[in-house]
């Protein structure tokens, strides 16, 4: 295999995992964000104020070191080695740093999430709940039929922010060791003494967040047959 | 008896009294109008009969029975903006509180036989729809958004919405403010039609060359009472009261 090949076979090994990172993160952080956002505008103040909290500390901190911070975590809450973690849960040790990678990326994009909930929520006319008060619809019809489809249609752009992000952000989880695509691209410079990985690398990217843009371009499109 | 009252309805928003004893009285297939000056009550009277907000205390007496408000189950209300679900078609913002109706009527059934009864009902749903919307005239708008259509056929569609649910008494909050004047002759001629109908009607409105133009019997709201009631004679044309005189005045010169 000549040495062009390997290195894109490498690279290809550590998109896998910025791709996994990625699904991880938007498959729980989107839901949990809207547990986040509830619980954060919760009537009883002591959950809220814990909740705005969290919101607070987590976006006011970088996300590296809230990575690091929940691999030190076993070790302060039970002093137990992850060594010892890991034989636990019948997983290897890079399997379980992957673990504490996506508890962190899951948190982190929730409370941007929440946020970006909460301004969508927010932007929704008044009338629009007392209409359906009026005309007798249910609490839950109110909510899924009525107002969860225009706060959906007026936060896909700024989400589709955070997820032309967070296909950077995956980058940070090499601090673990993970090896995802930048930390394979600087594997293979390293080894070959080159320098084409990181091109290639940033081509990676490029084409993700490409790839990523045009589907989220069709959502707001596909939104787009009405207006607020 | 009248069809509908409103006894000693009272409504404190922490210590400023809203609604203070009102009390007034319509009966069944009339056109009432409330007028007054803004910040005396008015749209507060509308939001406590629909159940927006809560009432401190008193009673309100459809033919002969007492209502609780907060379970609106009596009134339609015609927004001042309308308040149409702007990612529906003209045609379901009518049959989705409809086929609401329905489903808690069906609230006993099993899961599945609810369904197929649903799939049934929105055949019916559909046909109900389409024969309001035939009849305030927009039945060519049916698959339309609410963004499409103008202010005066977005306040049809609120109609036909209200409508659609039977209420005993249909109220309107302002219902002129957004509309032209060719517009506003079009919806009085329609709040008309509905009275021919059989419908009991209150609106509250400023307008009121477009109160002239409807009502049967006029109120006049002031710091929460009915100052004076009586019909458009005593009330808009010849009034004894020096503060409608003043506010018809004042009005005048306004317009």
């Amino acid at each position: 295999m000549g040495p062009t090949l390997d290195i894109l076979s490498q690279l290809g090994n550590g998109f896998l995992y910025t791709i996994l990172l990625f699904v991880i993160t938007l498959v729980l952080s989107i839901p949990l964000g809207m547990i986040i956002y509830l619980l954060a505008k919760s009537k009883f103040k002591p959950l809220s104020y814990l909740f705005k909290g969290i919101i607070w500390v987590i976006r006011g901190t970088p996300l590296m070191l809230q990575i690091l911070l929940v691999s030190f975590l076993p070790m302060l809450l039970f002093n137990a080695m992850n060594k010892e973690i890991a034989s636990f849960f019948n997983i290897t040790i890079s399997q379980l740093l992957f673990v504490f990678v996506s508890i962190a990326f899951v948190f982190n994009y929730a409370c941007y999430f929440a946020e970006i909930y909460r301004a969508g929520f927010e932007s929704i006319n008044k009338g629009q709940y007392e209409a359906a008060k009026v005309l007798n619809l249910t609490k839950s019809e109110t909510f899924f039929k009525i107002i969860l489809p225009q706060v959906i249609k007026r936060i896909v752009p700024p989400m589709s922010n955070e997820v032309i992000t967070l296909v950077k952000d995956t980058s940070l989880a090499q601090i673990l060791g993970v090896v995802e695509l930048l930390s394979s691209a600087n594997h293979a410079v390293n080894q070959y003494v080159v320098l084409t990985p990181l091109l290639y690398a940033g081509a990676f990217y490029l084409i993700f967040t490409f790839i990523l843009t045009v589907l989220l371009t069709k959502l707001e499109k596909k939104l787009s047959y009405y207006e607020v | 008896m009248s069809y509908f009252e409103i006894k000693n309805l009272t409504k404190k928003y922490g210590d400023q009294i809203v609604l203070d004893d009102l009390s007034m009285e319509m009966n069944k297939g009339e056109i009432s109008v409330i007028i007054g000056e803004s910040g005396n009550g008015k749209t507060t009277l509308l939001r406590c009969l629909n159940g927006l907000t809560d009432i401190n205390s008193g009673f309100v007496i459809i033919d002969g029975k007492e209502i609780d408000c907060s379970k609106n189950n009596n009134f339609g209300l015609i927004f001042q903006n309308f308040n149409l679900f702007p990612q529906y078609t003209v045609l379901e913002n009518i049959t989705i509180p409809l086929m609401s109706m329905y489903k808690r009527s069906l609230n006993k059934l099993s899961f599945t036989k609810k369904q197929k009864v649903l799939k049934s009902k929105q055949q019916e749903c559909n046909t109900i729809s389409f024969e309001l919307l035939e009849k305030i005239g927009l039945k060519d708008k049916a698959n339309n958004y609410p963004f499409e259509l103008s202010g005066g056929q977005c306040q049809r569609v609120a109609i036909a919405r209200a409508l659609a649910l039977k209420p005993s008494i249909l109220c309107f909050d302002e219902p002129t403010s957004a509309l032209d004047p060719k517009t506003t002759i079009e919806i009085s001629k329609l709040i008309k039609e509905l009275k021919q109908e059989g419908y009991t009607v209150l609106i509250i409105t400023h307008d009121i060359s477009f109160a002239k133009d409807v009502a049967d019997k006029v109120y006049f709201l002031k710091k929460g009472k009915v100052l004076d009631n009586g019909n458009v004679e005593e009330i808009l044309i010849n009034p004894k009261n020096e503060d409608i005189k003043n506010f018809l005045g004042s009005n005048n010169k306004e317009s």
